[in-house]
């Protein structure tokens, strides 16, 4: 009988995944909310149901219409029962999430160090509504969450583009622009790629680039409206 | 007054799957005057870290002996240790990128260790318990390495084994960062307990098993621990 059992941590490592997910009023038009809502569905059920892993795959997703909230705290993948669909309202309040995100990420109590480096992934489709520059710089400094790896998208023509491409930091997957609800679940599934593939791999703290799954493959014709946004 | 020393390292279940070497070294070497240990852990996504540890580990008990760990200090032996370890590889390290801690126990119970990277080093002396290692704020698996190391990334111990049980134990993070933290000086009696009633062999074989059958769930890396305990 083991001896040493007793002192060792019986969790496995988490691996977090943070969404900051844009729920302004403008995500309720050319169905890009509802879009959203499927692809964050199918990523958490991918994640709930992978197996090899090397870690526990853990997922957040942070809120900003109206108010920045935090719609699902930090749970293990396969320990959500349902995703409640995420409604569209209000301004853009993306400086607020940062804030939320990095302090999430400081937390060394809901983060142990142990973890291997989180992903956070900013979608939005607009503008912010409110100051992002103190929490953005808070996110991109902080002596954690500087270390993460952030992955965007822009959705639509009226993305904040230069501000998402400021916060992605995958050098081979800068910021994706989404044009009709289609590329949504492409950004989304490669974004599952990616931490699947860290996950089953020897190492997982190393970040996996982003690869977007050719049209064709992401998903039967009749999924996803064509409607550009 | 009398010394033990024991260690173990296996491959992990990441490893074994991929069909991986182990990427860590271990070293439990007896020396004219006492003892030596050290535990290397190379880079996962590094090529040929396995080597690179190794040669650390190696290069250990080299420098020791070489300088003498009775007129030099931690500090000095662990920057010896550096300078070797880069010259032995043309100054090019990067496929062999490695962790490094070490410890060396004289026949007087004079203790000197460093560390640069991540893991755990662990000492007790005169019976007070002491974790060497600074706590780090950041992530699992992101670690400094003995070629980028400033000196500031280094940790060093010099202290005397005075007591029965005192002791130093070394470990790569396979191992560390899945201890409980407040268990962590239980942890260490469990290992000083175990080569106390038994020898070398057989503790190294014990620790082998232990490492094989690790419990935490979905476990991946390579896992490498040494001690050296006063007994009597």
């Amino acid at each position: 009988m083991s001896k040493l059992k007793q002192f060792q941590i019986q969790s496995a490592r988490p691996l977090p995944i943070i969404v900051l997910a844009d729920t302004s009023a403008s995500m309720s038009t050319d169905g890009k909310i509802e879009a959203l809502n499927k692809a964050l569905k199918e990523m958490i059920n991918t994640f709930a149901s992978e197996s090899r892993l090397r870690a526990e795959l853990q997922v957040s997703v942070i809120t900003f219409g109206g108010v920045a909230s935090v719609h699902l705290p930090l749970i293990a993948a396969h320990q959500i029962e349902s995703f409640e669909p995420l409604p569209a309202t209000g301004g853009t309040p993306m400086g607020s999430a940062f804030q939320l995100a990095a302090g999430m990420i400081e937390d060394q109590e809901l983060i142990p160090s142990r973890a291997y480096k989180p992903v956070v992934v900013l979608v939005s489709d607009g503008h912010p509504t409110d100051d992002t520059k103190p929490s953005f710089e808070a996110l991109m400094n902080g002596e954690r969450s500087s270390k993460a790896t952030r992955f965007a998208m822009g959705i639509g023509s009226d993305a904040e583009l230069s501000l998402l491409g400021d916060f992605a930091n995958d050098l081979e997957a800068p910021v994706f622009k989404a044009e009709n609800a289609r590329d949504i679940h492409r950004f989304f599934k490669a974004v599952t790629m990616s931490v699947t593939t860290r996950s089953r791999s020897t190492t997982p703290n190393q970040s996996t680039p982003l690869e977007l799954p050719s049209v064709s493959d992401s998903e039967s014709n009749d999924e996803f409206e064509e409607l550009d946004f | 007054m009398r010394f033990a020393a024991t260690g173990s390292s296996v491959v992990g279940p990441a490893h074994q799957q991929d069909n991986r070497p182990n990427q860590d070294a271990v070293l439990v070497q007896g020396m004219r005057k006492g003892w030596c240990v050290a535990v290397c852990d190379g880079l996962g996504s590094r090529q040929l870290s396995h080597k690179g540890s190794q040669l650390a580990a190696n290069l250990i008990r080299s420098t020791i002996r070489c300088l003498g760990a009775d007129d030099f200090s931690a500090k000095a032996i662990s920057l010896r240790l550096q300078k070797d370890w880069l010259d032995a590889l043309n100054q090019c390290p990067s496929p062999y990128e490695t962790t490094s801690l070490w410890a060396s126990v004289d026949d007087y119970g004079q203790v000197k260790g460093g560390q640069v990277g991540d893991g755990l080093l662990l000492v007790r002396s005169a019976g007070r318990f002491v974790v060497v290692t600074p706590e780090h704020s950041g992530f699992g698996n992101q670690t400094q390495t003995l070629s980028q190391a400033k000196l500031s990334d280094w940790s060093f111990v010099e202290t005397t084994l005075s007591q029965v049980g005192d002791g130093v134990l070394l470990m790569t993070d396979g191992i560390s960062d899945d201890l409980i933290p407040e268990q962590l000086e239980p942890f260490f009696d469990a290992v000083y307990r175990q080569l106390k009633r038994t020898n070398k062999r057989r503790c190294k074989a014990w620790l082998n098993q232990e490492l094989a059958e690790w419990s935490t769930p979905l476990h991946g890396d390579d896992k490498s621990i040494a001690g050296i305990f006063r007994t009597e």
